[in-house]
This record gives C-alpha cells, structure tokens and sequence, in this order.
C-alpha cells in the first residue's frame, strides 16, 4: 500500500503532502514502507508543525553550519556537499537486513583475501578466472612475503541500494579509503543540532558507540603496546575528501599526517616532529594499496613512503586497512561474488549485486546488439563505462576489439527519496553508504548511513543523515560528539608537532603579518595619493612621489628589494594604478593578492588544527581572494580602500581566534615565531627606504609621519613625544624601545622568548646558532644611540643603514638556521628510478 | 661448474646525499639448475640497517638504509653458485603443441601452472603489439611442439636484430626496438617476452650474468664481464625452459640466473629513494671467474 493511500493527507503541512502525492516511480516513503510506516510517521507527525518557511530556514541553518566545519571547502575536485533538513529513515525491519547483510558481505570479502593471499582456491577452481585477477592493479604482490593471517577488511564502506522489488542491493564497496564517514559524522552532529526535537522523539540509534568501538579497535591492534601512536594518513589538500579526514582526526585524537611527515628508519615508521622523530604504530590511511610504498613498488607514488612495507612485513607498524583489500573492489571478484558466496558460505547472500555478464559469456551475446538496461564496464579501467540506452553503437565497437575485458552490468534503479529543493520537496534518486567495523565480536554496523543523491551539473551533492529507528529503549546516555568549534585550535592530543605541520605555521604567521603589513602600505598609498589630489603641494608631492617609487620598486613590500630612491623631479606613475597593482597584480610577488592566496594554503595545511572559528575566517578570507580577482583593472580607490578595511578585518579576527588557543596548546608559538620575523623583516626595509635619506625637516616629519602611520605607531609617538617630534624620537620609538610592541628591539626579544620552546639541539649549557643570532641583533639594538642613527651626513643617515643592514642580515641567517634545523627533513626525496631511464642499470 | 661474482655498483653524486633507502636483488637464486653457495651484499659506506627478504617471484631481495652523507655509494655483491647441467637435448622429444599450452594456461589446475599463467599477461615493458603478434606467428605455426617454435622466435630474433648498445634506453619503447631491429639483451629479452605473452604463453623475463672469455691468448680483464638478461619459457610437466635470444642458445653452464620476474622492473638489481644527491653517475662492474673444485 503506498503512503498517501493509508494516511489522512489533510493532516500533512501543504508541502508534504504535495510531494506525498505525486507521482513517484519507486519512492522511499511512497512505496518501501512495506504497511511498516511507524518510522515515517514518527518524523512527519514533528514536521506537521512546520511551515515551508520554517523548512527553508532550517535549511539556511544547515548550510552555515556545514560551512563552519569546513567541509564545504578546499580542493578543486570536492563537490560541494548540502545537506538536506530532512533525514532518510530507515525501519527497524530494514536495518537489520542492512546489518546482517553487511557483516555477512564483511566476513564474505575476508574469506575471499585470505584465500587470494593465501591457497588460492578460487583461481584453481575457477570461481575466480585468474588471469584476469593476475591483471588487475589490486592483486598486490608485495603482500606474498608478509605473514598472512591478519584480516584485510577492517573498517568498510559499503554502498548500497533499493531495488524496485524491495531488497537492497551493493553497488561498490569502499575498502582502500572508506571515505565518508567523517563527513557523516558531522551531518549527524548538525542533524542533532537543527533537529533535536525530531532526532529524540524518534528515537534514533546513536552513532558515538561505534567510534568508540573504532578507536579501542585501533588501540588493541597492537596487543603489546597500550598506548600506540596511531596516525591518520591523508593526501593533503588535493583530496576531495581531505576535510573531513582532518575532522575525523581531530574527532578521534589522532595526529593527521601526509606521507611527508613519516619516514622509514630501520624497518620502523617515525614521525618526523619538532622534537625530532618520533615512533608510529598505527596508520589509518587514507591511500591507495599501489601508492603506499614510492620504493618498494613498481609504480613509484608521490605519495608513497619509502620502505613502509619493509615496517609491515617486520610487523612493526599497522596499517587500517591492511595493504592488498583492493583487490577485493576489483570487478572481476565484484561479478563473480555470488559464484564464490555459494562456494565459501553455508548461506545465501543477503546483499546481492546486479546481474552482470561477461562479454564473452554466451548469456550475454543478445546484450551485445541489444544492451539497453545494461551499461559495460571494464575489469581493468574503473572509469570506464558505456550506457547500453544511449551507447549501443560504441558498444557493439568495443567488443569487436577485445570482449574479454569488458562485462555487463543490469543498470540500478535506485529508489528516490524527498529532497529540499528552494521552496518545494523533489524526489532524488538515492545511494546509501553504511559503514561497518571488523571486532573481535564480529562485524559491527554503524547504525546511521550517508545518503546521497546524484551530483547536479554545478557540481553540489545532495546528502541526507540517515535515521534508524529504534523501539528499543537506549540505555547508554546519548553522547553527542563534540562540534569542531568548540575543540582549541592545534589541540595536539599526543603533544607532538609533526615539523611539516611547524613549518606550516611558521609560513601562516609570516603571511598573516605581510598581508597586514601589505594592506597597511596600500592604505597608506591610497591616503597620501588622495590628499595630494586636494592639497598639492610639494611638500605632499614628494612624499606621494617617494611612496610609490618605493612601492613600485618593490623595496616597501614583498620582497623588499635593496632600492636607492632617486628624485628626478617628476612623478612617471600613476599612484592609483600602484596602488591597485600592489592589491591584485598577479605579477607581483608581494601583491595582498598572491600573500593571501599563499596564507589561504599555508592555513589549508594545518587545517585540522583550526578551530571551526578560525576556519570561518580563512573560508572569507578565499571569498575575498574571489572578490579581488574579479575586480576590474581600473578599481577606484573607494572599492580598494573597502577590501582593504575587509582584509585587515580578516587578518584581526584570525589573529583574535588563535590568540585564545595559544597558551593551551603546543606548536603555536611557530606561528609567532614566523610573524615577528616577518614584522621585523618589514619594518628594517621601510625604515631603510624612506628614513634613512635626510630630507628638509617640514618634509622629513611628513615622512616619518606616513612611516608611523603604516606602522601604527602615529598615536604612541604623538603621545609620547609631543612637541619633541623628531626623526630621532621616531627612530627611537621604531628601533630602540624594548617596551614598545611594534619595535624592533621588541620583537628581537620576543622571539628570543618564543625560541625557548624550540627543542634545543645543542648539549650542556652551550647556545645553539639560533639563539647566538638572536642574541646578536639584541646586543646590536642596545648598544645603539638613537641620536646617532638621526645623524646625516651628506644626505644621507649611514648609522641607521648600516644597522638595519646588520640586523637584516642576521635576521636572514637566523631563518634559515631555522629551516635546516626544525625543518629541513620537510624536504622532498628523490627516486633512483622514479623516471626509469637515462641512467638507470641495464642488463647488457 | 662454480663460478664466483662480484658485481659493484657505484653511484656517484653532483650533491651530497643524506640518506638513501634501497632494495637490491642482487643474490643469485637457488633453482633446480644452480645453487647459490654464498652471498654478500657490502655497501661503502656501510649501511646501518640490513635485512632480507624473498619477494613474490621468489628472488632474495636485500634492504638496507644508509643514513651517512655520502657522495659515492658503492654497493658490491660476491657471490659464489654452482651451476648444474641440464639435459637439454631431450626437450626436444617433447612433442607439446603450443596450443595446448595455451588452453592450459587458461584454467590452470595445480599451483605451479597458476603461478605461470599470470606470466602470460602483457606488463609495462611487454605491451600488446599486433605487429609483434604477428612477427610470432611466424616460428607459431599451427600445430608447432613449443620448444621447437621457441627456438626458431630465438634464432630469428639473433639473425634479424642487431646488437648495439647505446642505441635503446631502459624507456625506449619495444615498437621502437622492433621498428629499427636494434638494441641491447634487455631489449630482445623483452621483445621475445612481448612475441610469447601475445600468443597466450608464459615467459619470463630472467636477470643474471654470463661468463665471457677472452680472446685467445689475452688475460681477462677486471670488470669485463656483464650483467646479462633473457627468457624463459613455461611448459607443462617440463617447467620453465631458458633461452637466450642474444647469443642464439639454450643457457647451459655458462649461465647464472639472478632474479626472475614479468619483465626488468620486477627485478631491477638496484633502486632507491635519496635525499639530496642532485644528479648522479653511475659504473657498473661484473667479474665471473670459474672456481676449482
């Protein structure tokens, strides 16, 4: 019976009810109810209540809260996920089909590794054809010389579909990178929080027990350890999936690490961190079984560790899931799963897959002309596929070429489900991944699901949180999971900073501080350029000239190149144009564009380390970085002046959100390390442009007044000097006070204190390079005269070049010593053989 | 017969190296024609980890990680087999039609023919060729005994290649190779590999070393001889039969096999990751001297 036959449809808000009533092919509210309704009545006699506007805005709600965790951002590749206020309820009855039929298909696909690793029965007996398994990337032969025994399938994903007939069907299991549970995790969490009233009235199965379940699993796969440091292992950005692995690793506690920051010494895995290196145990990997190893495997992958599987085969690391459960995704045991089930199991599957046929097999050869309902695929190439009601001719051309490689597969007629689309419900077809965990109990079934609808052209992927229903009291509290804002930013659980995650902050603080040291300069071009424009004088003339000379020769900002000013008396530029070249000109290095781009990335890296908070503020800042790129090359100097204003906006509120986290968690005082050498970096080249030449002293007070201004420094040397202003107090204020925060001095002392959290690498009572450098410019600074430095002769303040030069000098010296020591073994690694060539050995 | 080999291989860098990671295949396998006495792998400078294993085509495969900056590294193995003799001759009473090896392969019933069958499938340096195909059939007539075709593929391949070395690279392609009829043993290993997978048999592709001898009356110099490769041949009941299409014979005593493997990559004798080391040269160096018994 359908749904709107059996219930009273004036009872239903209007705009469920139209969509209860319309006509839906294969429906899961309409048709798969099986006269079992009670799981959808729970949630609509809630959602009676609700009007379309009140939908709507839950789906506002929805949209900002998916954005602040931040999976609605990063790689290129990454659809962009929206999740739909209503969830996909499952019955009880439904579920434990689901259940059973997934631990039944877990167990069923180790039994199939473990005879594959192992005697091999179903390529002798046929049940697998084994060429054709010999062929596929998957079959892993590295996994011969291990010791066999360990389970290949612990954590899976499993996609599954409804038949028109009622019975869930497999489409693909999901075993190299089960991706998507952190991503389901969070729906969950948003789902209780724009739901709450719903989710506990329906009394919904709760999902923490299983991470729970996840993480004791972890911690007893290495029976001899108790404590095991257990990495997650990530491709980094480029992953579409990268996001939610770091949200999982923040969820679990595990360190999130990319294959740069492990390293194979001795036939163990050691995490390369701050302190030196430090052992793995566990990786969780989110990687492929061919890519893992760049020296050991034939396919050399940048990804890949070298010598991870030597640390495997000495059993001295794990891997989640253990290499060579690819093969298991292949097609060709895919196709023949139920040929093997009757052979390894006393019962019949209770998933069953599609009907497929090889191109060779006789059964198939009506298909080869007349193949509508059915697409072909490839055993070898995963991508390949071509549909049988729209590609019959280019079929019928494949298999005249080569027909064993391909086969047949019934196409799936996936039941839809209600989707929120605008103002109105619209059925979608539906896919559901189930996730599933290998105990020592058996197989557990998450109780939840991620259901997603077909991508849309714009690249946006529905998805639903799914609901089993329960009538089972739970007596286990319900234990939310904690929302990502609320966890400290770089909260390192096991306190170790990986140096690729040390030198990520190290470059994020630099390019905080140029990005506000680049905005503070634009200000100060767009400000002078405009008051000349109503008072041109040439007192004001000068200093606009001198600006943007300076800008233009690129000696104020990024990379603040060594710049001799000289007055030739007429201005060549246009300052509006500089000023919007040092805001968008892809051209220059030290344009607010490209340092926000590069801060963008650097904060990219450590993305599971922010806060929900601070990720919100990069998520506007790449907006912004959007904004910009789009403004046209002739921008007025009131669209400039409001990105400015919007930026150091940005830039005050991320400095604001970390600043909280700093004193309770390890690795930020990288960042403050990278800011004050950035800080001082700029500030010894603005000085060293526009100060040290001597000018007339109306003008020379001008001047120190925009250096000041762009130092934010006006206010304080007003205050303080009053009517003493001279370019010696103005020095003295920049340079020499220790006490003052924007000084020189200040942050040399400053990073002194910040480099005591370095581990030392030097023994007994010694200094070690860094801090004699450090130790060096301070001695500089205070042996300094301000009276000194303001002396000019022949024009020009040789005392305060030459100082700035010294500082700059070691201040250079001291980055690099920092580099090599904490971060050189960041740097890359080359393979003998990576382009099997030139001069590679050959047998002769 | 016993011979004794030392292979040194030197690399020498523009740049310093931090460290370097390897895996090297290079200890002769033990098999029914020959006997690997002793084996000694000795890197300068000296490795701070070493370890073995077998891999899956059964080859001894040494790791080690040499954490020293270097710029030179010298990987030298000495090794000292035994080679038996084998009865050739009498393979070709084996009047076995390569057809019937062919259907064999298709459903393999014991776990030697499963091992071989996946030797009948194309790898990155043997692709599927027609035209290779087709040069095949030519020694694959219908009905043909397998030995006798596969020797008639070796010789036509000594006959109509040419040896020359410094024409191919390890990336040149094996329709390059079959376009100008010219290359190295690696090449005419890989191309009669390319002929047989292409027909539905299984070859392998075998790595070692042959003994050369001087001219008469010269002493043998230091380093001259070489590392060698060719193929082998997988026929029910008989095994896997070795031919060598470079010098147009049935390897016998003057052999020994070092690795085994789908083609060179399975059984490159020495790779590595380094850090740093900017580019580098390389000198191989062989030297296989018989030894009194």
């Amino acid at each position: 019976m359908y749904y709107s036959e059996s219930h009273n449809m004036l009872e239903m808000p209007n705009w469920l009810a139209l969509y209860l009533n319309g006509s839906h092919q294969h429906d899961e509210v309409e048709h798969h109810c099986g006269g079992d309704t009670e799981h959808w009545d729970v949630l609509f006699a809630r959602l009676a209540n609700l009007s379309e506007k009140d939908i709507h805005l839950r789906t506002n709600e929805i949209k900002r809260l998916l954005q602040d965790s931040g999976v609605t951002q990063t790689a290129q590749s990454q659809p962009n996920w929206r999740l739909d206020p209503l969830p996909l309820m499952l019955s009880e009855n439904d579920w434990q089909t689901l259940k059973q039929g997934i631990a039944q298909r877990i167990q069923l696909l180790n039994m199939i590794a473990d005879d594959l690793y192992g005697p091999r029965q179903l390529l002798l007996n046929g049940a697998i054809p084994c060429q054709q398994l010999q062929a596929t990337e998957g079959f892993i032969r590295e996994c011969f010389s291990f010791e066999q025994g360990e389970p290949k399938v612990v954590l899976a994903a499993v996609d599954i579909f409804r038949d028109a007939d009622g019975q869930f069907k497999v489409l693909d299991d999901h075993l190299q990178s089960p991706q998507g549970l952190g991503l389901l995790l969070e729906n969950r969490i948003i789902a209780r929080r724009v739901m709450g009233d719903e989710f506990s009235e329906c009394n919904v199965q709760r999902i923490a027990t299983f991470f729970k379940k996840f993480q004791r699993k972890i911690s007893e796969s290495t029976p001899s350890l108790r404590d095991p440091r257990v990495v997650i292992l990530t491709k980094g950005p480029s992953d579409a999936y990268y996001s939610e692995q770091a949200f999982l690793a923040a969820y679990l506690g595990y360190t999130l690490v990319r294959s740069a920051d492990l390293t194979v010494r001795k036939g163990k895995v050691w995490l390369k961190s701050l302190k030196g290196l430090r052992k793995v145990d566990v990786i969780v990997r989110w990687l492929a079984d061919p890519q893992l190893d760049s020296l050991e495997q034939n396919n050399y992958s940048i990804d890949g560790i070298a010598g991870l599987l030597q640390a495997v085969r000495k059993q001295s690391v794990r891997l989640i899931n253990p290499i060579g459960c690819g093969v298991l995704e292949s097609p060709i045991v895919k196709t023949n799963i139920s040929r093997i089930a009757q052979q390894l199991l006393t019962e019949p599957l209770i998933l069953q897959e599609l009907s497929t046929f090889a191109a060779t097999d006789p059964n198939a050869q009506a298909l080869i002309n007349q193949p509508a309902g059915f697409t072909l695929h490839s055993y070898l190439e995963p991508e390949f596929n071509l549909d049988g009601d729209t590609q019959a001719a280019e079929i019928a051309q494949k298999l005249t070429e080569n027909n064993h490689a391909y086969y047949f597969r019934q196409k799936a007629n996936l039941s839809t489900a209600p989707f929120w689309d605008d103002h109105e419900l619209v059925a979608q077809p539906i896919i559901i991944r189930c996730f599933a965990l290998l105990t020592e109990n058996g197989v557990e079934v998450l109780p939840s699901a991620l259901c997603f609808a077909r991508q849309t052209e714009t690249k946006t992927q529905w998805i639903k949180d799914t609901w089993v229903r329960t009538t089972q009291q739970q007596d286990s509290p319900p234990l939310l999971p904690k929302l990502n804002s609320e966890m400290l930013d770089l909260a390192l659980l096991d306190g170790v900073v990986p140096s690729r995650t040390a030198e990520n902050l190290f470059w994020l603080g630099r390019y905080l501080e140029r990005g506000e040291n680049t905005v503070r300069m634009l200000r100060l071009l767009i400000d002078r350029y405009t008051e000349f424009s109503i008072y041109p004088d040439s007192n004001n003339k000068k200093i606009v000239t001198r600006l943007v000379d300076a800008a233009v020769n690129q000696a104020v900002i990024y990379p603040y190149q060594p710049y001799q000013f000289v007055d030739n008396e007429t201005m060549s530029y246009i300052p509006r144009e500089i000023a919007a070249n040092t805001l968008f000109d892809k051209q220059l290095p030290g344009s607010l564009l490209n340092t926000l781009q590069a801060l963008v990335n650097s904060a990219l890296q450590i993305r599971d380390l922010l806060s929900s908070d601070s990720w919100r503020i990069v998520d506007d800042i790449s907006d912004e970085i959007k904004r910009i790129e789009r403004l046209p090359a002739a921008v007025s100097t009131r669209v400039m002046q409001a990105t400015a204003d919007r930026v150091i906006g940005y830039i005050m509120a991320f400095n604001g959100s970390t600043a909280d986290s700093m004193a309770n968690s390890n690795g930020w005082f990288m960042l403050d390390i990278g800011r004050r050498v950035e800080r001082s970096t700029q500030l010894i080249h603005v000085c060293q442009a526009l100060l040290t030449d001597e000018m007339l002293e109306t003008e020379q007070l001008n001047m120190l007044e925009a250096v000041l201004t762009c130092q934010v420094s006006l206010i304080t040397h007003k205050r303080r000097y009053r009517m003493y202003q001279s370019i010696e107090t103005g020095l003295e204020l920049l340079i020499l006070d220790a006490e003052y925060p924007r000084s020189l001095l200040y942050q040399i002392e400053q990073l002194e204190v910040l480099c005591k959290q370095l581990p030392d690498k030097v023994s007994g009572g010694q200094l070690s390079t860094h801090h004699k450098l450090l130790l060096k410019m301070r001695t500089i600074c205070h042996l300094a005269e301000s009276n000194q430095l303001a002396v000019a002769e022949h024009g020009k303040r040789q005392e305060l070049s030459d100082l700035m030069q010294k500082i700059h000098q070691t201040l250079e010296h001291f980055s690099d010593v920092l580099m090599v020591q904490y971060f050189s073994h960041t740097k890359a690694a080359v393979s003998l053989n990576a382009n099997l060539g030139s001069i590679e050995p050959r047998e002769v | 017969m016993k011979y004794k080999v030392k292979h040194s291989t030197t690399y020498s860098y523009s740049e310093p190296v931090s460290l370097c990671q390897n895996q090297a295949r290079l200890s002769p396998i033990s098999n029914e024609f020959q006997r690997c006495i002793s084996n000694q792998v000795i890197t300068t400078p000296a490795a701070d980890y070493l370890d073995t294993f077998v891999d899956y085509f059964g080859n001894k495969v040494t790791v080690f990680d040499i954490p020293t900056q270097h710029e030179n590294l010298i990987v030298t193995a000495i090794s000292e087999v035994e080679i038996f003799n084998r009865q050739q001759a009498s393979l070709f009473d084996a009047q076995i039609t390569w057809e019937s090896v062919v259907a064999a392969l298709q459903f393999p019933v014991n776990e030697l023919a499963l091992q071989a069958a996946e030797f009948t499938l194309p790898s990155v340096f043997t692709p599927i060729d027609p035209q290779i195909r087709q040069y095949a059939f030519e020694s694959f007539t219908p009905g043909r005994a397998i030995i006798q075709a596969t020797e008639d593929l070796m010789a036509r391949i000594f006959n109509d290649f040419q040896y020359e070395s410094g024409f191919t690279t390890i990336s040149t392609p094996l329709s390059e190779v079959f376009a100008h009829k010219k290359g190295v043993c690696q090449d005419f290993a890989h191309f009669a590999l390319a002929c047989l997978r292409s027909l539905g048999l299984a070859a392998r592709y075998v790595s070692g070393y042959i003994e050369t001898l001087p001219p008469e009356g010269q002493v043998k110099l230091e380093g001259a001889d070489a590392t060698h490769a060719w193929f082998a041949i997988y026929v029910p009941d008989l095994g896997w039969i070795d031919f060598d299409p470079t010098n147009n014979v049935l390897p016998n005593d003057q052999h020994i096999t070092l690795a085994v493997g789908r083609d060179f990559a399975d059984v490159t004798p020495l790779k590595g990751i380094v850090f740093g080391g900017g580019t580098h040269q390389l000198l191989v160096a062989v030297d296989m001297n018989r030894q009194g018994d």
